[in-house]
């Protein structure tokens, strides 16, 4: 197990960075520096990926409303974690003007010039059912990242 | 388990596994609301359906708690 106070330093670098973002380096023999480039985007998935291959993302065709590449999960994505667990600041909503096909999964990509993808995960429950005229919304607090067992 | 209201009236009911309104697929092996008439709330009055669904327009919402309670490191 970790130290849940150094595990809540890096993940406050990364998640708790606002819009200026910035980088890590590490010394000598610690492996590649990676930047951290906020704002964070969530991503729906119309077939979930895993921890280490990426999900299907949804459409405009078919989740018409939603924008590949996701919506922003704000300046912010979250505050500092408590005991290496961190919840997303800031709903995101989608406004489907047509019938959507199932969303089981969603995912949370930087937005670098290649974006890279953060954190990955089910929903409790597929998102299935949403028509024209209906929104799909992750209110504050609804996203958890818990690096815990990580 | 996700938080269905009605746009107009907020009036929802809470929708997951072996609610009424949610069919198992054996395929896929999910959950899925199939039935929207059988979501367990009451429209007020004034709520209209959509003029092309006619389906009162509703939001689908993740609650605290309700998303992925442990999201996990991605490639």
């Amino acid at each position: 197990m970790t130290d849940s106070g150094r595990v809540n330093s890096l993940l406050q670098a990364v998640f708790s960075a606002t819009a200026t973002g910035g980088s890590l380096t590490p010394g000598t023999g610690g492996g590649s520096g990676f930047a951290v480039s906020p704002p964070y985007h969530l991503r729906l998935m119309t077939t979930a990926g895993s921890n280490t291959s990426n999900g299907t993302e949804a459409t405009g065709v078919n989740c018409p409303g939603y924008t590949a590449l996701g919506s922003t999960l704000g300046t912010q994505f979250c505050a500092a974690p408590v005991a290496a667990v961190q919840s997303n600041a800031n709903a995101v909503t989608w406004n489907a003007t047509g019938t959507w096909t199932t969303v089981p999964g969603i995912e949370v990509w930087d937005t670098a010039a290649t974006p890279l993808r953060w954190l990955q995960g089910t929903v409790t429950s597929p998102i299935s059912g949403v028509v024209n005229g209906d929104s799909v919304i992750f209110a504050a607090g609804a996203i958890s990242a818990n690096a815990q067992s990580w | 388990m996700i938080h269905v209201s009605c746009q107009n009236c907020h009036a929802y009911d809470v929708v997951g596994p072996g609610h009424p309104a949610v069919t198992y697929s054996a395929e896929t092996g999910q959950h899925l609301l199939t039935d929207r008439s059988a979501l367990r709330h009451s429209h007020s009055g004034d709520c209209e359906p959509h003029p092309e669904t006619g389906h009162y327009p509703l939001h689908f919402e993740f609650m605290a708690g309700m998303a992925p309670a442990d999201l996990t490191g991605g490639s």
